[in-house]
């Protein structure tokens, strides 16, 4: 097997194993989170203790930890991920609609705070020490550090006395569309809101790396030989300058979409955006176990599978860390 | 370096394509749910109301305790028998009529002749005692609520006889919602989901609307049921939306916006928004949750021991100023309470003991239980034992601001008469796995939503059985309360059944597991849109109890969306506007570089 190859195996192999810790810490920390999904339904004065007893046989809590442990990895690797303890249904018909919903906000908002944050982060590198880096770099501090669920609210505040946009949910629902693009166009004035939220909150970081990255690469020798060589400043960026600062961006890129598959609860929380955040939240307050459990391992996965795409990627592109 | 830029650049194209093809997968997402709204959709018009709290967990009402999937299931089956608007005569439902014989504790209900299914199957008795059985399951959440039921038989296709214990008949034949057997016999009724989102027929109900659509964690639907036999209760509207929040604030701002054109648990300092706006109405209802102060009194419990002393236990009663409390934290909207049950429930009892607000009365109960030194921080300790202090600590709900504020309010009381209170704000999780089984807390704060309006369902919560399987966050156990309740569940009459639920709540204020808080009102918000809207039924229009809001509710003009969605083609243009003006600034400098 050649030197690629047997480097490509070893990070799959450590990538199932991280995922295989990570489940297993998972399914030891709901349950050692107090309280369980039975206990919060104590607080019912109609239930009888033969009424607990029944619904821990149904969802196998009666069961020892390890029993339980061990059929919840039978299960997953089997992709059954059990019975939803509070909606009663099966836990597929509650996360994949919610991840899908996820996507629709995260990948857009993702990909913009990218693009953005690179384009400010050149522009702030290159005017370095300037009134436009300060701007640029302090806007991208105070945008990083203002918290979602506030900058939100603001909006919401906004676009209610705009009576501009919809503050929530993802559609308007029970509403009859007349074809696919008034269909688009609904959620489209919807996700706006939201939208613009994340990729505020999200954007300083890359504009911050972005910088930094590239005025380390700037103080290189061989930006100062292109210099004496007379190539112009325009130049030494785009051929010397960028392609070398991007190698850090290449792994919060892959991190960030990783984290996609997670949702953003505060902003879905805020705009009641129906995603897999929101989701989490609930299920956490209802200590629905098996939902959790299942949207906890798609998103270790995600994040896992991630790392290991940005670093084949990153080994692909500098030959100075390969294969070590 | 070139492969860099290769492979960065096709990040980037990625990256773009994952965008719109999101906006494409969104697209469908939206469609796929308006789709079955769509294809069921009756003429009407159409509301949509919040619900910020517990969600729809299921829709099976033997397995369900969420309150939306209550008040769902109320628009879409029937009972036996209902309540008046006043919530204290019960009106035909299912039952158009009903023979009550007290000496032979049976009831024999003649089902209305016309009910017929959404499916077009007619109502018979066989539905009814399908449904009692099913109720009577183990794995039931309704089972205590028919334990009083010894039979049920079909004695003919319309007639149904009834055997029971006690006077307190309404509390089943009110709550118990009939399902449609025919459909329910090919399901297991104990994994049920409540719904059939696969076959053809969605879903069989017999109340004015029937479920049409569901969307776990987002909405439900219903609509006008063309079949429903009560042609006087007929909707005028055509379709209900149910929307979940899951933040208050955000069912607050969709109110605002006009998403949704009702919602309830509207927040006191809420109300200036909305009081005195043309497009809004507020309405305070009596509400059916009540706040307490729950004492662990278990003799084998946990918590400080002090407090299993009663003159302990009246003198925290008499320093909690709660009127004050209901004036400031919950700007007037909240009556205090001397009863374990809600004021609206038919049970409660007026004539109790009751606690003042007497700061010394409370200090003097104190010293004469011998509570007389202090520590160093100013906390009272028992002379004889110095290591009995009353020093406690509550538990309250994180998610309830209000409440964690009264608690502080109440701490603030009782540091004035030497009592420290520590605040403890959790999850309920946390606050149930604290509790149960073991009692290891001091006190708790919390609330209850006396459901059962017709019966002292809460007074059950102090029997001593309860302290087992949990229901009972006091440990309270007295055998002469135990066997009272046994009296009341068979009373022979209304009135030996108000008086000994009377005599139970008596001892209750005497011996203090619970210090009844308040009773903070139901603040409903709706549309000015919409008229024929009562607020006397407890919970408000949209409290999730009232199951005429929607058949008596109309709305004045048709509902549409705000008429300015121009702004986002003014926004759109701008940004095109900008970009253009962006380009071509671009293309001017570059051709003055190559100049």
């Amino acid at each position: 097997m050649s030197e690629f190859g047997n480097y490509l195996l070893k990070r799959v192999a450590f990538a199932i194993l991280s995922i295989f810790i990570i489940i297993t810490f998972d399914f030891f920390l709901f349950r050692l989170m107090p309280g369980n999904p039975i206990e919060i339904l104590y607080r019912n004065p109609a239930l009888t203790s033969a009424q607990i007893a029944v619904l821990n046989r149904q969802f196998g809590l009666n069961l020892p930890l390890y029993q339980q442990y061990y059929l919840f990895i039978w299960n997953s690797l089997l992709g059954n991920y059990g019975i939803s303890i509070y909606y009663r249904t099966a836990v597929s018909q509650v996360l994949y609609p919610s991840l899908e919903n996820s996507l629709v906000l995260l990948v857009p908002a993702t990909t913009l705070a990218i693009l953005l944050g690179i384009m400010t982060g050149r522009i702030a590198a290159w005017r370095r020490g300037t009134v436009t880096d300060g701007f640029l770099t302090g806007s991208s501090m105070a945008l990083y550090s203002i918290p979602t669920f506030w900058l939100g609210e603001m909006l919401i505040l906004l676009a209610i006395a705009s009576s501009s946009f919809p503050v929530s949910g993802m559609y308007t629902i029970g509403e009859g569309f007349s074809n696919g693009f008034v269909q688009l166009f609904d959620l489209l004035r919807h996700l706006v809101l939201p939208l613009v939220t994340l990729t505020l909150v999200l954007y300083g970081q890359f504009t911050i790396i972005m910088r930094n990255s590239l005025i380390d690469v700037l103080d290189e020798d061989y930006i100062s030989f292109a210099r004496s060589k007379g190539a112009t400043e325009r130049y030494i960026m785009r051929k010397h300058a960028m392609p070398n600062a991007e190698l850090p961006m290449i792994s919060l890129i892959a991190v960030n979409l990783g984290l996609t598959v997670g949702g953003a609860i505060l902003t879905e929380v805020v705009f009641n955006w129906p995603g897999i955040g929101l989701l989490i939240y609930d299920s956490i307050n209802a200590r629905d176990y098996p939902v959790l459990q299942a949207a906890f391992l798609i998103v270790a996965i995600a994040i896992v599978l991630a790392n290991v795409v940005a670093d084949v990627l990153y080994s692909y592109l500098d030959p100075r860390i390969r294969y070590s | 370096m070139q492969k860099q830029r290769v492979v960065f650049r096709s990040i980037l194209i990625v990256a773009i394509m994952l965008l719109a093809s999101m906006a494409v997968i969104g697209q469908s997402a939206a469609g796929s749910a308006s789709q079955t709204a769509t294809s069921n959709a009756t003429t009407g018009q159409t509301i949509k109301v919040g619900w910020f709290g517990t969600y729809i967990d299921t829709l099976n009402p033997f397995l369900s305790y969420s309150e939306l999937t209550a008040w769902i299931n109320m628009n879409v089956y029937l009972p036996l028998v209902s309540y008046d608007a006043g919530n204290k005569t019960i009106v035909p439902a299912l039952a158009s009529s009903w023979d009550i014989n007290y000496a032979n504790h049976t009831v024999i209900f003649h089902l209305n002749p016309s009910a017929v299914w959404s499916d077009g199957v007619p109502v018979t008795s066989a539905d009814v005692v399908y449904s009692y059985n099913t109720a009577a399951q183990n794995y039931s959440f309704v089972a205590s609520e028919v334990s009083a039921i010894s039979s049920v038989k079909a004695i003919g296709t319309e007639t149904v006889m009834v055997t029971f214990s006690g006077v307190l008949w309404t509390m089943w034949a009110a709550s118990i919602f009939v399902v449609p057997a025919h459909v329910w016999s090919t399901v297991n009724a104990s994994t049920y989901a409540g719904y059939n989102s696969t076959g053809s027929q969605y879903f069989v109900g017999d109340g004015p609307f029937v479920l049409t659509n569901y969307v776990p964690n987002q909405y439900a639907q219903i609509e006008k049921n063309a079949k429903f036999f009560i042609r006087s209760e007929m909707p005028t509207i055509g379709t209900v939306i149910f929307e979940e929040f899951t933040s208050q604030s955000s069912a607050v701002s969709s109110l605002q916006a006009g998403s949704i054109q009702g919602l309830t648990g509207i927040l006191p300092a809420d109300v200036a928004n909305f009081q005195g706006n043309a497009k809004f109405n507020v309405t305070t209802s009596p509400s059916i949750e009540y706040f307490y102060l729950s004492i662990n009194v278990a003799p084998y419990g946990k918590g400080n021991p002090t407090l299993r002393n009663l003159s302990v236990r009246q003198a925290i009663a008499h320093a909690l100023n709660l009127t004050y409390i209901a004036d400031t934290v919950y700007h007037g909207y909240a009556t205090t309470l001397d009863s374990v049950l809600s004021p609206t429930n038919q049970y409660y009892w007026s004539n109790l003991t009751t606690y003042a607000y007497n700061p010394s009365l409370a200090n003097s109960l104190l010293n004469q239980s011998g509570f007389t030194t202090y520590t160093s921080g100013g906390i009272r300790e028992n002379a004889n034992n110095t290591s009995q202090q009353l020093s406690y600590t509550v538990l309250v709900p994180s998610g309830d601001s209000l409440e964690v504020d009264a608690a502080n309010i109440m701490a603030t009381n009782l540091s004035k008469i030497g009592i420290k209170l520590n605040v403890q704000a959790e999850t309920t999780g946390s606050m149930a796995a604290t509790i149960w089984p073991n009692l290891t807390q001091d006190m708790d704060l919390w609330d209850w939503f006396d459901n059962i309006q017709s019966a002292p369902q809460l007074l059950s919560v102090f029997l001593s059985n309860q302290v087992v399987t949990g229901t009972s966050d006091s440990g309270y156990t007295n055998t002469t309360y135990d066997n009272l309740w046994a009296k009341l569940l068979n009373a022979t009459s209304q009135a030996q059944a108000m008086a000994i639920s009377g005599q139970m709540q008596e001892m209750l204020a005497q011996q203090l597991p619970y210090i009844p808080l308040f009773s903070p009102s139901a603040i409903n918000v709706y549309s000015s849109t919409l008229t024929n809207i009562s607020s006397s039924y407890p919970g408000g229009p949209f409290g999730g109890l009232d199951y005429q809001t929607f058949t008596q509710l109309v709305v004045k003009s048709p509902s549409s969306p705000p008429s300015n969605n121009n702004t986002l083609y003014y926004i759109l243009g701008g940004v095109a506007v900008v970009i253009v003006a962006a380009a071509a600034v671009a293309v001017v400098a570059m051709r003055r570089r190559k100049a």
